[in-house]
C-alpha cells in the first residue's frame, strides 16, 4: 500500500483524524449536557482518577468527587473544556489539511508551512490553557499534558521552518533550466 | 535579481522560434519560456552550453549583469 498518495496510508489517517474531529466537535456542541451528567454522577470520572478526593462534600465527608473535580468546579471547567476543545479541533483541521496535501502529492506547497505554524499556535494555545488548569486544579496528569503541548508546539514551529526549507530548494530546482 | 538574460535578442538575431530552440537544446518549451521571461533562478553549465551551440554565441551574448537591480547588498 502507498504511503503518500491517493488511497494512501494517508488517506487511512486523514479519516480517523476527519472522525476524531467529526466527535470533537459534537462533544463541544453536547459540552454543557455531558458536564451536567458527570457532576451529577461523578463516580463514572472516579475510574479515571484513582487518587482520593480531597474535598468535602456537603455532609462533610470525602465525596466520590475525583481529586480535580471539586463540587462547584463546573464554571472552570465548563470554560477550559471548551477552550481546550476548540484548539484541538483547530489543530485536526489542520492535520485535515497538511493530509490532504500529501495526497494531493503536493507535500512542500508554501501552505504546508502556514499549516505546520498554526499547529504549533494551537499547541501553544493548549499550553497556555493547561497552565491555568495547573494553577486553579492541578494533577499530575495536567502538568504532563501541559509540558508535552509546550514540547509539541515547539515540534511545529520547527517542522514549519523544515517545510519553509524544502518549498524554497523546491522552488529552486523548478526554475533552475 | 541583477542577472538580465538576452535569450531573445539573441533568437531574434539568428531567427530562431522559441519551439525551434526548444527542440534543438533538448528542453521543454515552458522551462526555456521561463529562462527567456527572466523567472529562471539558476541555468545549468549543460543548458548553457547547448544555447551556446545553437545561437553560436558565447555566454556573455546571452547573460549580462545589472547593477541596479541586484538583490545581494
Amino acid at each position: 500500500m502507498l504511503i503518500t498518495g491517493r488511497r494512501s496510508l494517508t488517506t487511512v489517517l486523514r479519516l480517523i483524524l476527519d472522525f476524531i474531529l467529526v466527535l470533537n466537535l459534537l462533544t463541544l456542541i453536547l459540552l454543557p449536557f455531558i458536564l451536567d451528567a458527570l457532576y451529577r454522577d461523578p463516580g463514572i470520572l472516579r475510574q479515571l482518577d484513582s487518587s482520593p478526593a480531597l474535598w468535602p462534600d456537603e455532609t462533610g465527608l470525602r465525596s466520590d468527587y475525583p481529586s480535580d473535580l471539586p463540587p462547584g468546579s463546573r464554571p472552570f471547567y465548563l470554560v477550559f473544556l471548551y477552550a481546550s476543545g476548540l484548539g484541538t479541533a483547530w489543530i485536526l483541521t489542520e492535520g485535515h489539511f497538511i493530509l490532504r496535501r500529501l495526497e494531493k502529492n503536493q507535500p512542500f506547497a508554501k501552505q504546508q508551512v502556514g499549516s505546520f505554524r498554526r499547529v504549533a499556535l494551537a499547541f501553544a494555545w493548549l499550553t497556555l490553557v493547561f497552565a491555568v488548569k495547573i494553577i486553579f486544579y492541578n494533577t499530575l496528569l495536567t502538568m504532563f499534558c501541559c509540558g508535552l503541548f509546550f514540547v509539541l508546539a515547539l515540534i511545529g514551529l520547527i517542522l514549519s521552518e523544515v517545510f519553509l526549507n524544502a518549498w524554497q530548494v523546491k522552488t529552486e530546482n523548478e526554475l533552475t533550466v | 535579481m541583477g542577472i538580465i538574460v538576452n535569450l531573445d535578442v539573441m533568437m531574434a538575431r539568428r531567427k530562431m522560434s522559441l519551439n525551434e530552440l526548444a527542440d534543438r537544446v533538448d528542453l521543454t518549451v515552458s522551462n526555456l519560456s521561463i529562462l527567456k521571461t527572466g523567472k529562471a533562478r539558476a541555468i545549468r553549465f549543460s543548458t548553457l552550453e547547448a544555447l551556446c551551440r545553437e545561437l553560436e554565441c558565447q555566454p556573455g551574448d546571452l547573460l549580462a549583469y545589472n547593477n541596479e537591480d541586484s538583490e545581494v547588498e
